[in-house]
This record gives structure tokens, C-alpha cells and sequence, in this order.
């Protein structure tokens, strides 16, 4: 079984992401003007997936969150507790970075991270790119493209957001895995 | 004349996004407006909504997330 948050990233985003994909595609032709157009369309595609990628995260948190709070008694206090573990998330207003993932998923009790890199050790590099994407996004949307502070530094190829879309998608899964058994460790019965 | 049955829906209509909503909040019942459809998140498969309310005296409002069977939408046509 699979969060509802994780299947959602696998149908719905995966489609948007294609879509997208499918643009940068059908920009044909050799000349001049068609690099510009590619780069662009490069830059769109990797901000719909740090979107995409955000509001699985966010969908997952959400989920994890009714699930814990789903066993609290007095059932009187469930919506106090469950209002205290949204209070100022992170992922309603900003990226999914490392950072903020870190922070939000903490507030559930669990060593986000240490346990996302124990469950595979190509999570750590995972966790890298997902940063690099991050740093992108922000530079996209504001336009300020710091050759010193983005990995790779510009311009954007295809096969650099291709990669970040890969790790994004081993991520989700990793994710998924990770919290659903905190959750059915701390709760004691299977979140998903 | 015979009569027709309805049948109900198990899950209530989703209040629209802006619309009023009551819901419990500890021991106070308090008003919301709805601020997003957050899809069926919820134990179950239940829909859920992010809504924003103001408690007490409290310096900002709360955003929280609600299942949409506990909360009641308020009818402001009146």
C-alpha cells in the first residue's frame, strides 16, 4: 500500500510533468531562437517539478498528521493537537528543501533525515540534488542566476531536471516508506 | 402515489472555498472560512479542508486542516 499522497505523485503530478516534457519536445527546429525557447521551457519544467514535489510533501505531511492524531484521546483535543502540528508549517509557504522538509516531518517525532539516508545510501545524493533543485527554483523565480551559489551553474539543461525528476521520484517512495513505519511503530497500526 | 427514496451521499458536499464553516475546537465551538479543498487525505479517504479561524483573543488567526464531516457550513443567504 501507498499514501494517497504518494499515489497522487505517481498519477496526477507524473502527468503534469510529462506534459511538460512533452512541450520542451516539440520545440523544434535548429535555429538561434530555439536554444532560447529550450532553456526556457527548462527552467518551467523544473519549477512544476519542485511544485509538484512540494505538494507531495505537503500531502504527505497532512496524512501523517490525521493519522497521529486520529488515536488521541480526549477525542476533544484532536483538532487543538492537529492545529499545533500545522502551526507555521514550513511546506504551506515555502520549498521542499532538505531544511524545511527536516523541520516540518521532526514535529512528528522522527529524525527525518537520518532515517530517510539509512533507508538507502543513494539518499544522501538524492538529498544533495533536491537542494540543487531547490536553489534553482528560487533563482527562476526571481530571476537571479548566482553562477556561485547553483549547482550546475547556467544555463539549465534538459537532462539536469530529467535528474532532479528521477530523484524526486526515489524520494517520494523513500519518504513514503520512511514515515509510514514511524508512524505504525508510533501508533501501532499500519498508516497506509 | 408511490414514494421515491433518496439515498444519501456517505460524504457531505465540500463547502465552497470562502464559504463560513462551524467546527469544534477543543471545548468551543468556533466559526471558519474555508481556504483550500485539500483532497482525500484524510483516515479513510476522507476529504479534507484547509480552514483559518480566529480563537478568542488570540493575536493571529489558525490555519488548520478539518475532515469535512466535522465541520457544519454556515448559511449567510439569510
Amino acid at each position: 500500500m501507498a499514501s494517497v499522497a504518494l499515489k497522487t505523485w505517481r498519477t496526477i503530478s507524473s502527468t503534469a510533468l510529462d506534459e511538460i516534457a512533452g512541450a520542451h519536445a516539440a520545440v523544434g527546429g535548429t535555429g538561434p531562437g530555439r536554444r532560447y525557447a529550450t532553456e526556457q521551457i527548462n527552467h518551467a519544467y523544473a519549477v512544476l517539478v519542485c511544485s509538484q514535489f512540494q505538494r507531495f510533501c505537503r500531502d504527505l505531511h497532512t496524512e501523517s498528521v490525521l493519522h497521529l492524531v486520529s488515536t488521541i484521546r480526549p477525542v476533544t483535543m484532536r483538532p487543538v493537537i492537529h492545529a499545533r502540528l500545522l502551526e507555521a508549517r514550513k511546506l504551506d509557504r515555502g520549498n521542499p528543501n532538505p531544511g524545511n522538509l527536516g523541520s516540518d516531518f521532526g514535529r512528528l517525532g522522527v529524525d527525518f533525515w537520518v532515517r530517510v539516508r539509512q533507508s538507502d545510501k543513494r539518499n544522501r545524493q538524492r538529498q544533495d540534488q533536491l537542494q540543487a533543485l531547490t536553489s534553482w527554483r528560487n533563482a527562476i523565480a526571481h530571476q537571479d542566476f548566482d553562477p556561485s551559489t547553483l549547482d550546475p551553474s547556467p544555463p539549465l539543461n534538459l537532462g539536469t531536471v530529467k535528474r532532479w525528476r528521477s530523484a524526486c521520484n526515489a524520494l517520494a517512495a523513500q519518504f513514503d516508506r520512511v514515515v509510514g513505519q514511524h508512524l505504525t511503530s508510533v501508533v501501532g497500526t499500519r498508516a497506509w | 402515489m408511490m414514494k421515491v427514496m433518496t439515498q444519501k451521499s456517505q460524504t457531505p458536499p465540500l463547502p465552497a472555498v470562502g464559504s463560513k464553516v462551524r467546527m469544534r475546537f477543543g471545548s468551543s465551538d468556533v466559526e471558519a472560512i474555508v481556504l483550500e479543498h485539500r483532497g482525500p487525505l484524510g483516515v479513510g479517504g476522507q476529504e479534507i479542508l484547509r480552514v483559518r479561524f480566529q480563537y478568542e483573543d488570540a493575536n493571529e488567526p489558525i490555519d488548520t486542516e478539518v475532515a469535512v464531516d466535522e465541520v457544519t457550513p454556515i448559511d449567510t443567504a439569510a
